[in-house]
């Protein structure tokens, strides 16, 4: 009766050891899937995600190459600013086996934008707004410009804005009207869908063969900004509140950007 | 009249108690087994408390004996401590799912909600659109979009019937390839939706592993640091 007994003991024993061991089991598995999937999850932030970048960087860059820019990377962490942008640089250098001296000049360029960026859109800005300033400065924004943007949407984030002024640019149109589109938008409140939507209607006039200065002037008239020095007789600019979609002008105002075919 | 059947009821309940209250005979070499039998379990349950109890080797007919009057008897006294030995067991688990549930949702969090501080944000796997996909080429699907700064799903489609496979690759991504691939819609179509936060992202896409070929239905920027041509979309909010 006694060895019956014990040996029933012994099978309860076997099955706390065995639950104790699940256990440990379940927590070490979710200790390690737990920390990987949120890196996965933010599109790769933070120690884990360095690590992660830097290992693709040892695969796609020469060791000298790898060598000068995670200096340079270094630096910029130092001084205080975003690492991202510096390894997305570099990534796609070496995804696209672009000439190892332009990886590093590049890389270098974009930390000098960002500390430049850093400085104009001061005191708060985020990383998205210092990414999308540097971006900005790549396309020779005058960091005036940024300054101005900041001071003008001292609350709200400008990364949009800047992205469209960006893109306005790259399209031939001239900084300074381009400029002083985007600052009248911010400075009247206009939400961030109203000036994506007249960038791609800008896009689309220029794709569709529209000369850049022509259709700047018009969609400015058309939401009720004219920028200065091209103000039609009878035109008065209005307030945000002219802002509802389809009313004041533009035929895609409040839209998404329109897909574009070749 | 009354009084006379109380009376009668009375004494008929009576008798009746008085027949239900003696006990049965009862017998003494059954209560002695029972005792016997309690005793050696309390003392067994002491036994293996202090360690002293040496454990034997687990029976091939343990089962059939369990179905034994004796066996009957020490499951009822199992019983008893079953409780207290369930608890022993299901603290240790509760605790460790109480953990991964956390440790889970956690790691959920950072899949529904990408970082505020940061500007990428997460592609998704997923295919299917929040929204009406325009005819080809990148849509942006407001449906997630609550504020300005909230990140919206954005598909992509691409063109290409002689690929074997398609990534999407971009700077919300770190360009890498392994972590946007694009599913295969039939008929040449690839298609996958990106969950981002408003700005302005360059991309481009990843065919068979090697060819890198830009969007045609978006505008195209020439890096201005290292001369590679990409796409360039523009998320807007709500």
């Amino acid at each position: 009766m006694i060895g019956e007994s014990n040996s029933r003991r012994v099978s309860r024993a076997t099955l706390r050891t065995g639950a104790r061991a699940l256990v440990l089991v379940m927590l070490a598995i979710a200790a390690l899937i737990a920390p990987a999937t949120r890196a996965v999850a933010q599109g790769a932030t933070g120690p884990e995600s360095q690590q992660l970048r830097e290992a693709r960087l040892a695969s796609s860059l020469d060791r000298e190459t790898l060598r000068d820019v995670l200096r340079i990377i270094g630096d910029a962490r130092r001084q205080g600013l975003p690492d991202e942008p510096l390894y997305d640089k570099a990534l796609q250098g070496g995804m696209r086996r672009a000439p190892s001296a332009l990886i590093v000049s590049g890389v270098r360029k974009v930390a000098v934008r960002l500390d430049s960026a850093t400085k104009a859109l001061a005191p708060n800005a985020t990383t998205g707004e210092l990414m999308a300033g540097a971006e900005a400065l790549a396309v020779r924004v005058p960091t005036a410009t940024l300054r101005k943007l900041r001071i003008a949407s001292p609350k709200r984030s400008v990364e949009v804005p800047l992205g469209v002024l960006t893109q306005l640019v790259s399209n031939n149109v001239p900084v300074e009207h381009a400029s002083e589109l985007v600052l009248n938008m911010i400075a009247k409140g206009a939400p961030s869908a109203q000036i994506v939507a007249l960038g791609a209607n800008i896009e689309d006039d220029i794709a569709a063969g529209i000369p850049p200065m022509t259709s700047i002037d018009v969609r400015a008239k058309g939401i009720g900004f004219p920028l200065s020095g091209a103000v039609p007789a009878g035109i008065t600019p209005t307030t945000a509140g002219d802002f509802a979609p389809g009313v004041t002008g533009t035929n895609r105002t409040g839209q998404p950007a329109r897909p574009r075919r070749p | 009249m009354t009084d006379d059947f109380e009376f009668e009821r009375d004494e008929v309940i009576e008798r009746a108690a008085r027949e239900l209250k003696r006990l049965p005979p009862r017998s003494e070499a059954a209560v002695s087994r029972i005792m016997g039998a309690v005793e050696e379990s309390l003392a067994q349950e002491d036994d293996v408390r202090l360690g002293r109890a040496t454990p034997d080797v687990i029976p091939f007919d343990a089962a059939a004996r369990m179905r034994t009057p004796s066996g009957a008897r020490r499951r009822k006294t199992d019983v008893a401590t079953r409780g207290w030995r369930m608890r022993r067991l299901s603290l240790p688990i509760a605790a460790a799912i109480t953990l991964a549930a956390s440790l889970g949702g956690y790691a959920l969090h950072g899949l529904m909600t990408p970082d505020a501080s940061t500007r990428h944000a997460s592609p998704t796997l997923a295919v299917a659109p929040a929204g009406p996909a325009r005819q080809g080429g990148m849509a942006v699907t407001y449906d997630a979009a609550v504020a300005e700064s909230a990140p919206v799903q954005v598909q992509l489609v691409f063109d290409a019937p002689d690929a074997r496979s398609v990534a999407l690759v971009g700077d919300f991504n770190d360009w890498d390839a392994a972590r946007a691939p694009m599913r295969s819609e039939g008929g040449g179509v690839w298609s996958t939706t990106v969950t981002l936060r408003p700005g302005r992202y360059v991309y481009a896409f990843v065919v068979n592993d090697r060819e890198w070929r830009t969007d045609p239905r978006t505008p195209r920027v020439k890096d201005p640091d290292l001369g590679t041509e990409s796409s360039v979309m523009i998320v807007g909010a709500r």
